[in-house]
């Protein structure tokens, strides 16, 4: 059975580099010998794994989706708010989770209006494959300047939703008004949907992004 | 529409990339215009290039830059790099062109954020350790730099990183070399205009463009903001050439260190950059700025605490008072103790006042000594527990928070002159001869005994009178000549002079006092006092009715040691004259008798005469009044 749902890497222009997550479960740890490695074109695995350069478990914690919220499951010591966690529970935004003795990682919900989650490194350590950070998509992850932005693109006029249909991304750019030259009325853009193909790059004015398929180990 | 996509952007189609007009970015990801290496995304435009985050084939992430005027200067510039090595500074791996006959530096890949990003997060100023973090770093980079003759040219926040704790200087590929003179090799304007030094207009590029632009960062990594703002290149680039900074919003004790790094004449700003941090981290951690250093008596410090996510609290924490610079009108810390109630102060340097008198005209003063000596323990108990709470305080507020000084008062405007001229020291020197003179003769007429037991003015031994008069000049010329000597580079005025500096100075005093004592054949200076020691080792401390060498030079060595000498002949003291000074060095060497034999009344007479003489010749700026009719003007 394949991955019908398979992560995505977006190479941001001037911002970085983010994971988007579909699967059912994500798995943080430390890095894991290419060995174990399944492609995601392979058999479909319960869970992805995100590797960490630190000195963590390999799969220290676990983050899955139930109900449109996210829950983290400890395997290895992880705290929240000073406080040591050793069995599952629900994350609610804004959690600084130390996993280990310094790896600490936020969880962030930045939208009201989206239920996907934002993963990022707070301690100075990097994920693996170049990852600035990870967003756990639930239906939709918003691009732009404002800081209810998942991704912020600080430079940026305009926003980018992308979200999921029928098991495959879509971007929609916002529409922009604009004045017309003269400066006597103004003109509406239409908002346009593109499909987040891997392998293309995608691109307006002032933003482009390039939409790699990633090959992520499965534990 | 102007959005657009592009199927699987592969190398072959850099051209039809390149010419794609919607592309903000030369190259797109997965291009490999370097044998080698793929790119994956842009990092940014910058006005040497483009540049991109790539992968090796082997995995290594690197930064390329583009380089697209590909001007001899630029490439000669970083292949002045190349070889470079440092933990502060973003390593350069190589320079290499491409089919196009582009070329391209590939460099160390920093993941960490800017100091530009950090700056736009915490708007109204960075805590001042986060300051200090960067500092260090950006110092021993740029000292390192430095040391190999180059400038960077573009300091600025965009170009300095953070990476786990590191600081990482970029574009260091721009550097130049020092001119060896006149700095004046390159006329082309470079750089960033908001932290351009003055001299860059005039094409002159030396390490001093650097310092300017460092005291450019640390004003607005202080206070959010830059010094020189303006609508158009133009204006900033004349508020850089006239206008003077407005240090304000800064720490006050702070503001003579950023005030000397933007100073518009290179010559007056700090000549290394380990002096700027010197003088930065002095002023911060408040280690002994002389007093008479200090510029402007201020209000009481405020810090402000971080709340959770790093950001200021609106509400302010007092730092504890006490700091040299911090509290108006306070004392000097650099060698005598810290704050005690003025009323304590009073009746322990009256008490010590009557003791000297006491021991001057001979009175029976053996109850107010006691109580004399057990009050200035109790004071100096009670000085050392205020300084060791402030200190715990003070560490304290370090760590939970950032120093933000509020109502601080206006910058000093002439701080250049400091520490005088030689002409100011050898005219200091020459005023020491009539003053001493004068002085010695009041106390002749007035007391003989003090000048070696004489019973009246006739019966002064003409010896021991030569003896005090050359050692009460010579003592003089010493204490006037250190601070000059010391603190004379503008750079080193915030710095107290160690006691060892004093006390070597003692030590040469004494030995020349033993000398013109044998000269003069002196035979009798008094009665040695009852000390704690009269031997040292094998050698007497006072022998046939005078002092031997190394009584001598005991005695000027702790006299020298333990009085507050700076205090007295720094040309920014608080007053002309202080009277508790003079008790302060009165009771300094009645001590120092009590534990060196010595002949008492001899050495208060001198020790009090020299301290007179050095604070009525040394040179003195009433800055304090300057300051006062600047401020009513």
């Amino acid at each position: 059975m394949q991955n019908d749902r398979p992560a995505v890497r977006l190479w941001i222009d001037g911002v970085g580099c983010w994971l988007i997550s579909r699967s059912q479960r994500l798995t943080v740890g430390s890095m894991q010998p290419a060995s174990s490695a399944i492609r995601s074109g392979g058999e479909a695995s319960s869970s992805e794994h995100i590797g960490i350069f630190s000195d963590l478990r390999s799969r220290h914690a676990s983050f899955s989706r139930e109900d449109g919220s996210f829950i983290l499951e400890p395997r290895g010591r992880v705290r929240i708010g000073n406080v040591d966690r050793n069995s599952a529970m629900p994350l609610s935004n804004e959690a600084a989770i130390q996993l280990g003795d310094e790896v600490v990682m936020k969880y962030c919900l930045p939208s009201p209006l989206s239920g996907s989650a934002r993963l990022t490194l707070e301690s100075g350590h990097r994920f693996a494959n170049s990852l600035n950070g990870i967003i756990l998509l639930e239906k939709t992850c918003l691009l732009g300047a404002g800081s209810q932005s998942h991704i912020v693109c600080k430079n940026w006029q305009r926003d980018i939703v992308i979200f999921e249909r029928a098991n495959n991304l879509f971007c929609k750019v916002s529409s922009r008004e604009s004045s017309t030259e003269n400066g006597s009325g103004e003109q509406q853009e239409a908002p346009q949907v593109l499909e987040c193909r891997p392998g293309e790059i995608l691109s307006g004015e002032d933003w482009s992004f390039h939409v790699e398929a990633i090959d992520l180990p499965a534990v | 529409m102007s959005s657009s996509r592009i199927a699987n952007g592969h190398p072959s189609s850099r051209r039809a990339e390149r010419a794609s007009k919607n592309m903000k970015f030369t190259f797109a990801p997965e291009s490999r215009p370097l044998e080698g290496y793929t790119i994956k995304r842009a990092i940014y435009r910058g006005g040497f290039g483009e540049v991109y985050y790539a992968l090796s084939d082997a995995g290594r992430e690197v930064a390329l830059k583009l380089l697209q005027h590909n001007s001899d200067v630029e490439l000669r510039g970083v292949q002045q790099c190349l070889n470079l090595s440092h933990p502060n500074l973003v390593t350069i791996f190589d320079v290499r062109q491409d089919g196009d006959g582009d070329h391209w530096i590939i460099m160390e890949y920093i993941a960490g954020e800017t100091l530009d990003a950090t700056l736009r997060r915490q708007s109204s100023g960075m805590p001042v350790e986060s300051v200090r973090s960067w500092l260090r770093g950006l110092t021993d980079g740029m000292a390192y730099l430095h040391s190999r003759g180059l400038v960077h040219r573009d300091l600025k926040p965009a170009n300095m990183f953070m990476e786990n704790g590191v600081v990482k200087i970029g574009d260091v590929g721009l550097s130049k070399f020092i001119a060896p003179s006149r700095h004046s090799a390159q006329t082309q304007s470079v750089g960033t205009v908001h932290y351009m030094a003055p001299e860059v207009a005039k094409g002159r590029y030396g390490r001093e463009v650097d310092i300017y632009a460092i005291g450019i960062i640390l004003y607005e990594m202080l206070t959010g903001k830059l010094p020189f703002d303006g609508e158009s290149t133009g204006e900033i680039l004349m508020k850089h050439l006239s206008e003077p900074p407005d240090l304000s919003p800064l720490p006050p004790r702070l503001q003579p260190v950023i005030e000397m790094a933007l100073r518009k004449d290179p010559k007056e700003r700090f000549s290394r950059v380990e002096a700027l941090q010197r003088a930065f981290e002095e002023a911060v951690l408040g280690v002994s700025p002389p007093k008479s250093t200090e510029e402007v008596p201020a209000a009481p410090g405020h810090a402000r605490v971080p709340d959770r996510d790093g950001k200021q609290d609106a509400g302010f924490v007092q730092l504890p008072e006490g700091r040299p610079s911090a509290k108006k009108g306070q004392k000097g810390c650099a060698t005598s103790c810290g704050p005690a109630p003025g009323w304590m102060k009073g009746v322990a340097f009256g008490g010590l006042g009557l003791l000297v008198m006491g021991t001057v005209f001979g009175w029976d003063l053996s109850f107010p000594m006691v109580v004399s000596i057990l009050f200035t323990s109790g004071l100096i108990t009670y000085s050392r527990s205020k300084k060791a709470n402030r200190k715990t305080k003070l560490n304290q507020a370090r760590r939970a928070a950032a120093v933000n000084v509020s109502a601080p008062q206006p910058p000093p405007q002439n701080l250049r002159r400091s520490w005088g001229t030689t002409g100011d020291l050898l005219g200091s020197m020459f005023l020491t001869v009539p003053i001493a003179a004068m002085l010695i003769t009041c106390l002749a007429a007035l007391k003989p005994s003090l000048l070696g037991g004489a019973s009246s003015l006739s019966d002064i031994d003409p010896a021991n009178l030569g003896l005090f008069a050359s050692m009460t000049i010579l003592s003089s010329w010493a204490l006037i000549t250190i601070p000059f000597s010391v603190l004379r580079a503008p750079e080193h005025r915030f710095r107290s002079i160690s006691r060892y500096h004093y006390g070597l100075a003692g030590l040469f005093v004494g030995v020349v006092a033993y000398l013109i004592e044998q000269y003069l054949m002196v035979s009798d200076l008094g009665t040695p006092s009852r000390a704690i020691f009269s031997r040292l080792g094998d050698q007497s401390l006072f022998i046939d009715g005078v002092p031997s060498w190394i009584g001598f030079m005991a005695f000027f060595a702790t006299l020298f040691s333990f009085a507050n000498w700076q205090e007295m002949s720094s040309p920014r003291r608080k007053d002309r004259f202080s009277i508790s000074s003079v008790v302060g060095v009165g009771f300094v060497a009645w001590l120092t008798t009590t534990v060196f034999a010595f002949p008492t009344q001899f050495g208060l007479a001198l020790a009090v005469i020299i301290a007179c003489v050095t604070q009525l010749s040394s040179p003195f700026d009433d800055w304090r009044s300057k300051q006062k009719s600047r401020k009513v003007a």
